[in-house]
């Protein structure tokens, strides 16, 4: 993890800002008060640093201690959310305690936002509205794609990074709390860059268990499409396919190109934790792809 | 103005749809899975690849 993520959560560890999103919860519903310590970290997005990255960036644009504790506060609402969506689009299900939390998550996430800008609730509503209209249009496209076989296009590739628009209302915000409101678009740009690349990886990652599951992301579908007679219960099978298809390497190839896009976007735009992380992630997928590359031309 | 994942240079695109013409192009005549398979363990030089 890069060191000022890591600084961050030794600020605001997940604890911290899991017990401050359930308090807030708990005013907003109190009937559910008693149902909320059970719930998980991992509803607030509280088990990645990646979690960090706004509020590293808004600390590195000079935003001060209580700001910070605000932002993350309200960033673990609406995770929580968006995690229930998670839970009902690959799941099929999600405990209906969470169910009954989600409206209110959001609620307190939308009121959380004018709070902190001091700006109409309206404003931040609309910035959530229209970036909430990208997170829906990219998962109509996952969604597409679960329904048949056909093969990806340019649009489908580039836009798997708007599965994480609604964070970019968090950017926008950092970037309005320390003055620097020019900012947040090209951040937010930077941002949902790198997570085309990320999702890319993860994509690449989970292969083996999406062919399982039936979720035809890009390399599941390259594999199905070069091998039609695939076992998607055989890991190592399917993980072969997906390398013989060509698709693995083109997944780290272009996660690469989205990583070294996200570094110079955010460079340019001042946010250096942003650009520090893609750099990372762009080091380490093209060491990936060499040896990937080297494993399948050896002779 | 909001930003997109999607609303980027030319380059960009240029790149992917030359990966994706690559992609067709091994679709049509796939290597064989077996010889994969044993080519694959020799890319697990680290703990971020497979």
């Amino acid at each position: 993890m890069p060191q000022a993520l890591a600084e961050e959560a030794a600020h605001n560890p997940f604890g911290v800002v899991g017990d401050r999103a359930r308090r807030q919860l708990a005013e907003a519903v109190p009937a559910l008060a008693g149902d909320l310590e059970s719930f998980p970290l991992s509803v607030f997005g509280l088990t990645s640093g990646f979690f960090y990255v706004t509020a590293a960036q808004g600390r590195a644009w000079g935003m001060r201690d209580s700001l910070v504790s605000g932002v993350l506060t309200i960033q673990a609402l609406g995770h929580l959310h968006f995690a229930f969506h998670d839970a009902v689009i690959d799941d099929g299900y999600a405990p209906a305690i969470m169910c009954l939390l989600s409206d209110a998550a959001l609620l307190s996430y939308l009121q959380g936002l004018a709070t902190l800008s001091g700006q109409p609730a309206s404003v931040y509503q609309e910035l959530h509205r229209e970036y909430y209209d990208l997170y829906v249009a990219a998962i109509k496209r996952d969604l597409a794609h679960r329904d048949s076989l056909f093969g990806y296009t340019v649009d489908d590739i580039l836009g798997l990074g708007d599965k994480a628009a609604p964070g970019a209302v968090i950017v926008q915000l950092i970037a309005d709390l320390t003055g620097h409101p020019n900012r947040g678009q090209p951040t937010a740009q930077a941002m949902l860059r790198l997570c085309t690349g990320l999702q890319l990886v993860d994509d690449l990652n989970d292969s083996a268990d999406d062919a399982a599951a039936g979720n035809r992301t890009w390399p599941v579908t390259s594999a199905l499409l070069a091998y039609p007679d695939l076992d998607v219960t055989d890991r190592g099978t399917v993980e072969a396919a997906v390398a013989g298809s060509g698709v693995a390497a083109g997944c780290l190839k272009l996660a690469a190109d989205a990583f070294a896009d996200a570094r110079g976007i955010a460079g340019h735009a001042d946010a250096t934790v942003l650009a520090d992380l893609a750099d990372m992630w762009h080091r380490r997928t093209l060491r990936r792809e060499r040896l990937l590359r080297e494993a399948l031309h050896a002779t | 103005m909001t930003a997109s994942s999607a609303t980027l240079d030319p380059i960009a695109r240029e790149a992917v749809e030359h990966e994706l013409a690559e992609a067709e192009t091994t679709t049509s005549n796939p290597a064989s899975l077996n010889e994969i398979r044993r080519r694959l363990p020799q890319a697990n030089g680290d703990q971020d690849t497979w």
